[in-house]
């Protein structure tokens, strides 16, 4: 999976800033990381994790549901993310004011 | 300073004062569609912005890996940042006032019709200064105008107010800009003898405030 052009890293950003922790611990592990985001998109906006996916993996939303698992899809996400290092992203869209 | 995007090292000088102002206007812009949540045209201004400092097609920056593009940005906008704190940016106010006689990039042609006026400079020796030094200048030149104008304006019938019960005439200073006025300072914390607080309960009257406590 490659990382995002700048335009598609925004418009991940803005799909994953309201699911995004206020304060991120640097010594968090990754894995906590990603749950805190998974958690919340869960709870709050289930949509916006498939947004995310079809954006940082390029696939369609038709074809993560006829070739991926839910275990393959969350890999994905995950995959994604650390592709597309979402920590630093979140740290440009908030200091560009987004 | 050398930036790297797409394997590829570009070098990017500091701007001067013309890039500089084109750079700014720029950032504006990209402020303006990020308050908006506009990430396309947010994505399209800090290409624009790269592109404009480093004279790369915006295409290089749009197609490039997205944080790669952002150290960059980062980078050039700290380097173009001015070096000085001047207060004529600090605190201004977006009176978002259209005069009938704006048009677009009128500001840079009234900061070199001032510097024009003032100096005698031509425009490509003003588009050419450092950007400490045209920003510093401009300040002068508006200090210079604004004292100006209140010498004058003492001078005049309109700075005396007449107050027929004391019969006397109260001078009226000029309204100074924003940047011009005095600093406010934080109250000092003084003590007070204990004996002389209020006491009883305190009866806050502004309602604004109650609503705020509640």
């Amino acid at each position: 999976m490659k990382p995002l052009c700048i335009r598609d890293a925004l418009q991940l950003y803005q799909v994953l800033k309201p699911h995004l922790p206020e304060k991120f611990d640097r010594d968090e592990v990754a894995a906590a990381f990603v749950k805190k985001i998974v958690d919340s998109m869960a709870e709050s906006d289930p949509s916006a994790y498939l947004q995310a996916i079809v954006l940082m993996s390029g696939k369609t939303e038709k074809e993560l549901e006829e070739k991926y698992d839910g275990q393959k899809v969350l890999g994905l996400f995950i995959d994604g993310l650390i592709n597309n290092q979402a920590i630093l992203l979140a740290d440009f869209g908030r200091a560009i004011g987004l | 300073m050398i930036i790297q995007v797409d394997q590829r090292e570009i070098e990017v000088s500091r701007a001067h004062f013309r890039e500089w102002f084109e750079l700014e206007e720029i950032r504006k812009q990209l402020r303006e569609a990020a308050e908006r949540g506009d990430t396309a045209t947010v994505s399209n201004f800090v290409c624009a912005y790269l592109s404009a400092a480093s004279g790369e097609a915006e295409e290089l920056f749009l197609n490039a890996t997205w944080y790669e593009v952002a150290v960059a940005y980062g980078k050039v906008a700290e380097m173009n940042l001015p070096q000085i704190n001047f207060p004529i940016f600090e605190n201004t106010v977006s009176t978002l006032h259209v005069e009938p006689w704006d048009y677009e990039e009128r500001n840079w042609y009234e900061w070199v019709h001032l510097m024009a006026s003032a100096y005698g400079w031509e425009i490509e020796y003003i588009s050419g200064l450092e950007i400490e030094d045209g920003i510093g200048l401009l300040q002068e030149i508006l200090v210079d105008n604004q004292l100006r104008r209140e010498f004058e304006w003492g001078m005049s019938e309109m700075a005396w107010e007449y107050i027929p019960a004391a019969k006397k005439s109260r001078f009226r200073p000029m309204p100074r800009p924003y940047w011009m006025t005095p600093k406010a300072v934080e109250p000092k914390t003084i003590k007070i003898r204990k004996d002389l607080l209020p006491i009883g309960n305190v009866v806050i009257l502004d309602e604004k405030r109650e609503a705020i406590m509640h």
